[in-house]
């Protein structure tokens, strides 16, 4: 087991390397290409080149179906290039009639965070610089001065007597900040209330990270570095692939989970009960059965965000 | 059109000759551009992993030095008036200077931004037609368009005035006077843009004021004069060309009435903001005083301050203004108070604490300030030579001769 | 785990009959909201000590509350749940050593111990079958799997476990 464990490590230490090396050597063959385009005055071969591609590729809702399909390959083969494992790049469509909400019982939260790394995982987020799309604030009772509390307690055990726990991921707003921010229109919300990022047309600028009140949103300030042996195989082309540097990217509710059926991962993985996940449209659906019955409130109301995130106690 | 290649070899001609000091300068600045250059080469090859903002402080010294140069572009304005308006003949010979300044200003506004951005390389999507601009709703894609103009607008006339001056006509003033007058106009529009840029921002609680725009413009008035007036006096100085000093009077006066209402805005800001002691002024607080043990900005803000209150003693006091020296150190002092009170003073609040109250401070690195410097450094290299040229033309040794063409 | 040893339980709830859907748009739309099956996860093959007849066959239950010094001496201890009026057969059936006993006298198997956990704890019976409290997983749409009372409560000491939290968020480090 132990000695499994030391050659995977290896073998991962190995296909970094090799990415090193292939990324260098794309880089290369690229300017050679180039070269050569220049040189033979064939603009032809210098469009097949990916890199040229990856310029000349238009913005999510102006693909095709046929574009999207040799896109998703092109993502694809990429991955599997340097990674060695094969993905499933798709994107499944929102869903007639369902709009996503999301309650989360804060007498149930404990603090304990397995929703930040299931997220992780599910995600492809990188561990160095790490990206994670949840954060869990520990506050003191009586207080909801965020100031006061802190996301980075480190603790034997949780909870801790005398302290609550918020955890803040997207709250995927009716009336999102960010997406009234984007200057190219490269983050949008879909028809079920997801807001998405077209990770390939984002030029990276930031604005919507500032117009975010509740720190949603995160930066690939390097190339993402992700294990082979971490690589969620099943993709959404608008949640959880695995994105190019210097884009911005946040929480979609799994996007390509929840349209299929599934839970969010965040809630699959909470050990308290405390996550709540359903179709706001459907009054028997459990977020709705909440906000009718519980005390409901949503953070930084006085925004007018108006949020699909709400907090209860029960 | 012969002509005006004519026109271009001799300008470049005027550029590229020059004394052994000239040289020096002009070196020194290219070697300070190239190596931010290579600092620039390496936010894109490497991600801008390499620089110290994080997803809590996700702006930085780029963002700071586009808000302080956005004003100082604005602020030319404040000389078209008395050209323009007042039509005194002393300012008209330096507006093309000015419009120069503007223009240089806003190269280095989009160098900061562009260099700042994650995928320089997918710029065009802001571009109309090629790619998608998200109008009218984000305040950003406005600043682009109002920018864009801006540069035409502050090309054009420099280049249209010192052309026809060149030729040695009278400029047609049906060519130069809308212009001029819409760059007045615009001069406001792309400052108060910015400010909504930030100020729009309800995340942000430290930018969420609507005396943000009146302050960027008023400090514009102190930041812009005072930039304005030291490089007049480099080119009385070193450039061959006499500036009349009715100019720096007037510089100096604007100084002497923006400067407090500077101070008093801020005031206003700060009396507000920490009397109410509200949850959300957190930001200002950190600003004055610093969060635990994050106390870099208050020795800023607090040198700052000290710095526009002994300027603005120097500047009311005519005895002392009179005298060139102190007139040009109030000036560099109220060049850094500025820069630190309407440019990381305003950018890094806004971030300090986080939404969700995590508290990142945020310096600087080598990286970035190189960055800086060379941008600066070509700014300074590319008004050296525009205004070399334009002494040139103005002065009336750049001309076009009786042979030529 | 097979299906068979789920014990599906449909709830009546009065509100979850206010969802009114047309059965033809659900045809069409495969995840289109339905009436929805909720079945509670079987515990009693993962109680270690199940059946309790293998050794309770051979003695005599004693009834009366007193110190447990040889067996369940760390039930005893740990017993955290109620009063001190709290003993043994509140719960368990004297007369079916395998079974839960309610209020009414009515001998429920240990899958069900949800009902005699809710016969108290009315509050929580109502957010446990408007799936508000409990833990559920499965498709949010689809067949739900909530899980039983006990299988997050211990009934002796139903205080919620603290746990080990993962790591706190990375540092943000300057370069």
């Amino acid at each position: 087991m132990k000695k499994d464990e030391a050659s995977c490590a290896g073998a991962r230490v190995e296909k970094l390397v090799e990415l090193r090396l292939s990324k260098d050597g794309s880089r290369r063959s690229f300017l050679k290409s180039a070269l050569a385009a220049a040189v033979t005055g064939t603009v032809a071969s210098g469009c097949d080149h990916p890199f040229v591609k990856d310029l000349l590729q238009k913005h999510y809702k102006e693909l095709s179906d046929e574009d999207k399909k040799e896109l998703f390959q092109r993502i694809e083969q990429r991955t599997h290039a340097w990674s060695g494992v094969r993905v499933k790049v798709s994107d499944p469509q929102p869903l007639d009639g369902v709009h996503w909400g999301y309650a989360l019982n804060l007498n149930h939260c404990n603090g304990n965070r397995r929703c930040v790394e299931a997220c992780a995982r599910e995600n492809n987020l990188p561990n160095d610089p790490e990206i994670r799309y949840i954060r869990v604030v520990e506050a003191d009772n009586g207080s909801q001065h965020l100031e006061h509390g802190t996301v980075n307690y480190d603790r034997e055990q949780v909870p801790e007597p005398g302290k609550y726990y918020l955890p803040v991921q997207c709250h995927q707003c009716r009336n999102p900040p960010c997406v009234k921010a984007c200057p190219t229109k490269a983050t949008w919300q879909e028809p079920d209330g997801i807001v998405v990022v077209d990770y390939d047309w984002c030029i990276g600028c930031r604005y919507c990270q500032a117009a975010c009140p509740y720190h949603a949103r995160r930066f690939n300030w390097t190339v993402p570095s992700i294990e082979p042996d971490r690589i969620n195989p099943d993709q959404g082309y608008l949640s959880n692939r695995i994105r190019p540097v210097g884009v911005i990217e946040k929480c979609t509710f799994c996007l390509h989970r929840v349209r299929r059926g599934r839970y969010p991962a965040c809630f699959e993985a909470c050990p308290t009960g405390a996550r709540k996940f359903g179709n706001l449209a459907d009054p028997s659906s459990e977020v709705r059965q909440i906000i009718a019955s519980k005390r409901v409130w949503i953070l930084k109301e006085d925004l007018g965000t108006d949020p699909r995130f709400f907090y209860f106690y029960a | 059109m012969i002509r005006y290649l004519q026109y271009l070899k001799s300008c470049a001609g005027c550029v590229l000759r020059g004394g052994r000091n000239y040289y020096l300068w002009m070196g020194g600045l290219f070697v300070l551009t190239f190596l931010g250059g290579i600092s620039w080469y390496h936010h894109i090859a490497d991600g801008l992993g390499i620089t110290n903002m994080s997803n809590q402080v996700s702006w930085g010294i780029g963002i700071a030095n586009f808000v302080y140069f956005v004003g100082v572009a604005a602020s030319v304005a404040l000389l078209i008036v008395p050209a323009y308006i007042y039509r005194i003949e002393e300012f008209k010979a330096v507006v093309v200077l000015a419009e120069i300044i503007a223009v240089i200003s806003v190269v280095m506004c989009l160098s900061f931004i562009i260099s700042d951005l994650g995928r320089p390389d997918r710029l065009l999507h802001l571009s109309p037609g090629l790619g998608v601009i998200n109008l009218p709703s984000s305040h950003l894609a406005w600043d682009v368009m109002v920018f864009s103009v801006q540069l035409v607008l502050s090309l054009y006339i420099p280049a249209y005035l010192l052309y026809k001056r060149y030729l040695g006509q009278a400029p047609n003033l049906a060519f130069v006077l809308p212009p001029v007058m819409l760059s007045m106009l615009w001069a406001v529009i792309i400052h108060t843009v910015t400010a909504f840029l930030l100020s729009a921002l309800k995340s942000r609680d430290f930018w969420n004021t609507g005396l943000l725009a009146p302050r960027f413009l008023v400090s514009a008035a102190v930041s812009g004069p005072a930039i304005i007036l030291l490089c007049f006096a480099a080119i009385n100085r070193y450039g061959g060309m006499r500036i009349a000093d009715r100019v720096f009077d007037y510089l100096a006066h604007v100084l002497r009435v923006m400067l407090p209402v500077n101070l008093f805005l801020l005031g206003c800001e700060v009396f507000t903001e920490l009397h109410s002691g509200t949850a959300v002024t957190e930001s200002a607080r950190y600003l004055f005083f610093g969060l635990g043990e994050h106390t870099l900005l208050p020795k800023f803000i607090w040198t700052a301050i000290v710095f526009d209150v002994v300027a603005l003693v120097i500047l009311l006091v005519p005895r002392w203004r009179q005298q060139p020296r102190l007139l040009y150190a109030s000036c560099a002092l109220l060049v850094f108070s500025i820069w630190v009170e309407k440019g990381m003073g305003l950018v890094l609040p806004g971030f300090t604490p986080s939404p969700l109250g995590e508290v990142v401070e945020y310096v600087p690195n080598a990286s970035e300030i190189v960055l800086t410097i060379g941008i600066l450094a070509a700014g300074a290299l590319l008004f050296t030579a525009a205004a070399k040229v334009t002494i040139a033309v103005q002065t009336g040794r750049l001309r076009l001769q009786e042979g030529d063409a | 785990m097979s299906a068979g040893r789920l014990v599906l339980v449909a709830f009546v709830a009065a509100l979850a009959c206010e969802a009114t859907h047309a059965p033809d748009q659900a045809a069409e739309r495969p995840f289109a909201p339905t009436h929805e099956e909720i079945l509670v996860e079987p515990r009693s093959h993962l109680l270690p000590t199940y059946p309790c007849t293998s050794c309770h066959d051979e003695r005599e239950a004693q009834p009366t509350r007193r110190r447990l010094a040889d067996y369940h001496r760390t039930r005893y201890d740990d017993l955290k749940h109620g009063d001190d009026a709290f003993w043994c057969y509140q719960c368990h059936a004297l007369e079916d050593i395998d079974k839960l006993r309610m209020a009414s006298g009515q001998l429920i198997s240990f899958d069900e111990a949800w009902r005699l956990c809710t016969s108290c704890h009315g509050d929580k019976q109502r957010d446990f079958q408007r799936g508000i409290h409990g833990l559920t997983i499965g498709e949010w749409n689809g067949k739900k799997h909530r899980r039983s009372c006990t299988g997050c409560h211990d009934p002796h000491n139903p205080r919620f476990r603290s746990m080990t939290p993962e790591k706190p968020p990375a540092p943000v480090q300057s370069r």
